[in-house]
């Protein structure tokens, strides 16, 4: 039994000050920073996604959590950066252009960003143009890029190709997701990586750097 | 001789298609068609309207009637499950741009991502289809989900009875301002009778 039973009850069921008790706790107890975030929290947040594509909780039980993690979050970040942990890679993400939909992108970015990685968020709208543009200024190792409208999916690879033509596209790993995605879109489309939900954006994204 | 009787066709559809089916008197004009509606509500569990649209197709299958899918791509992938079945559909990406046709469709959009579509259904149900699922009576839900919404466009359908102070109620509890926009039938039934 996970010794953070508490600590993932009380994300799961998004109760903040159970969880924010919780997580302080694990702190004064001497537990890895990393080891609370990744057996404590992320476990919790793999438990609720689970849950939704069960259909056992919608989308408001979803964001409680999620805000219930960045709560704990903010106590465990300052730890993380006195800590010895460096970045374990750059990853820029953004809802592509003309899709509002952010809900799955921000889960997918807070996962990457409690799994180590430095995420710069770009919002949504993001047309090729922005993602190209983020991309030269901040030299990521991944480009994440998440559509949840048919009518936007075709934005996808219209990204990649400007990526191509700003001759970039051979320095970053591309990664796509979003409810409409699947790992064969992500293949026509030559991206490198596909994630059904946030738990498998980080396991892709540890892949694409190589570690495990 | 023996005479053939036509091969009955039937329309599966989302519910919000009713009202300009029986206005065009789509069931006089062609007495082989027969129709099956699906709640609308099912769109914000994808899953779930898979199963129910397979469902009413397979049920149609064993009828042996020609399958015509009156829907937008409101399932993932859902063109391709319709060819996997032998299904035609009716193409479109939403039940908006078969109202307005594609072109004006595409204007809107191109105008600014920040447009939330309404039709006579869904101001009629929003409680039940976006207020309580989503829990949007809470401010902070609310924020969360139509923060980067600029404006609410009603596509207007002949058929529909008068909303206007509904969709603006709608508009001041989401803080949007409101657009109306008039569809006629021509887009859809042209789309319709190709198929039929
Ligand atoms: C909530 C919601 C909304 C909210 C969005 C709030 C917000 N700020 O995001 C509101 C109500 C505002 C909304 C608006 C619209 N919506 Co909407 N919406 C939904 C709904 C119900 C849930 C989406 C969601 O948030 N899921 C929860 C998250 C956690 O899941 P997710 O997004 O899939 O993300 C997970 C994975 O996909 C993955 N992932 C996501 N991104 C990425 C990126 C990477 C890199 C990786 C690896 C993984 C990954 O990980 C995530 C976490 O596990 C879906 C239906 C559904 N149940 O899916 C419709 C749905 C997506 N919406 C739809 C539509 C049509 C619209 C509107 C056009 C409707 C309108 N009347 O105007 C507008 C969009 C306007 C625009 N320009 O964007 C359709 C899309 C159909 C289509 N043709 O493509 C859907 C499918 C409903 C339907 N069945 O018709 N919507």
């Amino acid at each position: 039994m996970s010794e953070f039973k508490a600590l993932i009850e009380a994300v799961t069921k998004g109760d903040i000050s159970k969880a924010v008790a919780e997580t302080q706790k694990a702190i004064d107890a001497g537990g890895f920073i990393q080891a609370i975030i990744d057996e404590g929290l992320i476990a919790a947040m793999d438990e609720v996604g689970d849950n939704f594509s069960k259909g056992t909780i919608f989308v408001p039980q979803m964001l409680r959590s999620a805000k219930t993690m960045q709560e704990c979050m903010k106590l465990l970040e300052p730890l993380l950066k006195e800590g010895d942990t460096s970045s374990k890679g750059k990853v820029i993400i953004g809802t592509v252009k003309g899709d509002l939909h952010d809900i799955g992108k921000n889960l997918v970015a807070m996962m990457m960003e409690g799994a180590g990685f430095t995420v710069t968020d770009l919002g949504v709208d993001v047309s090729p143009e922005k993602f190209v543009q983020k991309a030269q200024e901040v030299e990521p190792d991944i480009v994440a890029i998440s559509a949840l409208l048919s009518t936007t999916m075709p934005a996808m690879p219209q990204t990649i190709e400007a990526l191509q033509k700003a001759g970039i596209r051979d320095k970053v790993k591309v990664i796509i997701g979003g409810a409409p995605v699947t790992a064969k879109y992500a293949q026509e489309i030559k991206a490198d990586s596909y994630g059904a939900d946030a738990g498998s954006a980080v396991t892709e994204a540890k892949k694409l750097m190589g570690i495990s | 001789m023996t005479t053939k009787t036509a091969k009955r066709t039937r329309i599966v559809a989302c519910g919000v298609f009713k009202p300009a089916i029986e206005h065009l008197r789509l069931a006089n004009r062609y007495p082989n068609l027969r129709f099956t509606y699906l709640p609308p509500v099912l769109h914000i569990t994808p899953q779930k309207l898979e199963q129910h649209l397979l469902r009413r197709i397979t049920a149609a299958q064993r009828k042996d009637e020609r399958i015509i899918c009156l829907y937008g791509e409101c399932i993932p992938d859902l063109s391709n499950v319709c060819q996997y079945q032998g299904v035609m559909k009716v193409p479109g990406h939403s039940c908006y741009e078969m109202l307005l046709g594609n072109e004006r469709f595409e204007q809107f959009i191109d105008e600014t991502a920040g447009t939330y579509f309404l039709e006579k259904d869904l101001i009629i149900n929003f409680r039940e289809y976006c207020i309580e699922p989503l829990e949007l009576d809470d401010e902070e839900m609310r924020d969360c989900y139509f923060q980067h919404y600029r404006k609410l466009l009603y596509v207007r359908q002949p058929t529909d009875p008068d909303l206007i102070s509904q969709a603006h109620d709608l508009a001041d509890f989401l803080e949007l301002s409101l657009s109306v926009s008039d569809a006629d039938y021509s887009h859809l039934e042209k789309s319709l009778i190709r198929l039929i």
